[in-house]
């Protein structure tokens, strides 16, 4: 009932292309047994349903609860949901039937503390067991408490700028990749990340199943100058680098050092900081938007190299907004999405990888992590490469 | 006075259906829409279109328009597109907190302003009247965000007596309520010493000191009831755009109030609740500007209303 939900176009769930192109029914063949009839081969198709999106729901629920299904939720892990208050918290608390190994916290509440600061203050406190996010200029302020922990963990999201490859200069792939040697991309990971980021060395994440390392472009300003000469680009050429405001760490500080470092090998950049739904509505506009350079994030939530390269960079797919399109990545991403042998399929992704390295249509930056707070005696809390968090080991020490 | 009161109540009519315009207007002109500020990675075209039509964003913006206010005018102010509960439902939950922030933050604000204002006006040029025009203008001055966090730091962290953040108890609103009436008292303050300074010089009040009147009298009975009026219209503005909520506090305070639901609300072009709380507040302001309006005949009975 789970996946017929989803699958039914009727529902217009937002999740449905994470199954729809690819399942064609399921089967219940007996108590434990589904079958899923596929309309063609997905390799990663495992990591579809570990998605959130593939949770199963309770039918008894969704008979009772119909759309208000979001605010009523029952599923199968080792908590129940208790209540909802609209902006102020929401209540699990254990499920003393629950299949497996029995959470060891009784109940959990979460609440939205938006000001960092005030965030920080209640973990300090003791009104709170634990933060999340940690920004990164805090963390070693926090690791010095004697009273607090900082777990930081990587993740599989990478920040990167992106370029308008049909755009000029950016139709030019020497121009892309002197914007990749101009970046000091382990300065941004060292001073503005603080030491909590990867420099990219693929365009996807080390913890991304199916990731291959290629190779990072070296910080080399005068690189970048030659690339830009043979390419005809003339200092004091324009460009424009958009960037969103705190949506992901650092971002606009970021994007700031760049513009600096763009600058230097001759070009005279407009930044321009947007609002995060005025900024998605330009980006997703592609051809109809004046964008050439902006500076965004990747996350693929099923943690899997299929996702985080086919709606990338397959021609005129929805994450596309590089509006890339090479008939060879197009044929190697197919192939690979379809190989359900587990070898052959990395083999091909790997491919992919270096392909879309070469030819740059972003400037790679780099993977940050992540960061919770938790007060010393909160112990077994978990954190997922994919920025979720999870309770079922956690328990509290007086 | 009847006729009165029912001529500014007729008047809402046309002052809330403006209003909804402008506010419609303004908030589809925004760049971005709600699907855009809530779609995610990987989401296709017919994803997008899907969402669109589920949230009623297909339809020509006049149409849309037409649905909103014919459904206000029967009482339904719709769902959030964020949630899909119904706005009065969204606002049930927030407008009690907002509510008791609100008084709390006035009451700070005349306890602390009026009488720094009557003590400044009483004793007019005087160290204390410096020091206490100082004390008003630092608090002005003082982004209030900031006032709110190193309060917070000295109160709760330094001097552990009250909570950081949330609004489960009244220790909860003491340091919003606080930091509120803190930096809105120096408007109060200074007002009622330029009224105060000005009633003091009248005759009359030179009448009932050489009547032999005890000077507090003079002050508190006389001079001061006589100084409220500016006092009044500040506060019962005030009163009305906190009631609007105080976004910078409440969210330095994870306050879970108005003000920080419609700022949300309009990063994620949730349409029917922006429009449908502006049209609320809105209605809410009219009527406390006609409430001052009307408190003014019992403050001084010189007014009468026909």
């Amino acid at each position: 009932m789970s996946f017929e939900r989803i699958l039914n176009p009727d529902n217009k769930l937002s999740r449905h292309s994470l199954f729809a192109p690819y399942i064609d029914k399921v089967e219940v063949r007996d108590a434990s047994t589904v079958v899923f009839r596929m309309k063609k081969p997905l390799g990663s198709f495992l990591n579809h349903l570990s998605h959130i999106a593939g949770a199963i729901i309770s039918p008894a629920s969704l008979k009772k609860f119909g759309k208000d299904i979001a605010r009523n939720p029952v599923g199968t892990g080792p908590f129940m949901f208790k209540e909802w208050v609209s902006g102020d918290h929401v209540t699990l608390v254990k499920h003393a039937g629950y299949w497996g190994e029995k959470a060891k916290l009784d109940e959990l509440v979460m609440r939205p503390i938006p000001e960092g600061s005030a965030r920080l203050l209640a973990l300090e406190t003791g009104e709170v067991d634990l933060v999340y996010p940690v920004p990164v200029t805090d963390i070693e302020r926090l690791k010095k408490s004697s009273d607090l922990e900082v777990v930081v963990g990587p993740t599989n999201r990478v920040i990167f700028i992106g370029i308008k490859t049909t755009k000029k200069p950016y139709d030019d792939v020497r121009v892309r990749q002197a914007l990749n040697y101009a970046v000091d991309k382990k300065a941004l990971a060292d001073k503005i990340l603080m030491g909590y980021a990867r420099v990219a060395d693929s365009p996807v994440a080390p913890l991304t199943t199916g990731y291959s390392k290629t190779y990072s472009y070296d910080f080399n300003p005068e690189k970048a100058k030659q690339l830009l000469r043979e390419a005809g680009i003339v200092p004091g050429t324009k460009i424009d680098l958009w960037t969103p405001q705190g949506r992901y760490p650092m971002d606009r500080q970021v994007a700031e050092v760049i513009q600096s470092n763009l600058t230097a090998v001759g070009f005279e950049v407009n930044l321009q900081r947007w609002e995060w739904a005025a900024y998605n509505k330009e980006l997703r506009a592609k051809e109809k938007s004046n964008y050439g350079l902006y500076l965004l994030g990747s996350l693929p939530s099923t943690n899997d190299v299929n996702q985080a390269l086919y709606n990338h960079f397959y021609t005129g797919l929805a994450d596309n907004f590089y509006l890339y399109s090479n008939p060879t990545a197009d044929k190697l991403l197919l192939e690979a999405q379809a190989e359900p042998n587990a070898g052959k399929r990395k083999a091909l992704f790997d491919q992919v990888q270096k392909l879309i390295t070469d030819e740059a249509p972003r400037i790679f930056l780099f993977s940050v992590d992540q960061a919770i707070g938790i007060r010393k005696g909160v112990k077994g809390v978990r954190i997922w490469p994919i920025e979720l968090i999870t309770f079922e080991t956690a328990d509290k020490v007086q | 006075m009847v006729r009165y009161v029912l001529q500014r109540l007729l008047l809402v009519v046309p002052t809330l259906l403006g209003v909804s315009l402008v506010v419609f207007l303004m908030v589809h002109l925004i760049p971005g829409d709600p699907v855009t500020a809530i779609i995610g990675e990987g989401a296709t075209e017919q994803d997008i279109a899907a969402m669109r039509s589920r949230l009623g964003l297909d339809a020509p913006l006049h149409l849309q328009y037409v649905r909103f206010f014919g459904n206000v005018v029967r009482g339904d102010f719709g769902k959030s597109l964020r949630t899909g509960r119904t706005v009065m439902d969204e606002l049930r939950v927030r407008w009690p907190t907002t509510l008791r922030l609100t008084i709390y933050s006035v009451a700070a604000m005349i306890l602390i302003g009026v009488p720094a204002g009557i003590l400044s006006a009483t004793r007019a040029n005087s160290w204390l009247d410096n020091s206490s025009m100082l004390i008003a203008l630092f608090g002005v001055s003082m982004p209030v965000f900031w006032l709110g966090l190193m309060l917070m730091m000295l109160f709760a962290y330094y001097l552990p007596l009250l909570p950081t953040a949330g609004s489960a108890t009244w220790k909860h609103f003491v340091l919003p309520a606080l930091t509120l009436g803190l930096s809105n008292s120096a408007l109060i303050a200074r007002l009622t010493r330029s009224s105060m300074l000005e009633v003091i010089g009248q005759d009359y009040i030179r009448t009932a000191r050489a009547k032999g009147l005890a000077e507090k009298f003079v002050v508190y009975k006389h001079a001061l009831r006589n100084a409220l009026l500016p006092v009044i219209t500040v506060v019962g503005l005030q009163f009305g755009a906190l009631l609007g909520g105080a976004v910078l506090i409440e969210t330095v305070f994870s306050v879970n109030g108005i003000g920080r639901y419609m700022v949300q609300s309009i990063g994620f072009r949730d349409y029917p609740v922006v429009q449908s709380s502006v049209l609320i507040f809105s209605l809410s302001f009219v009527l406390i500007n006609l409430l001052i309006d009307l408190s003014y005949a019992v403050v001084d009975p010189r007014i009468r209303y026909r």
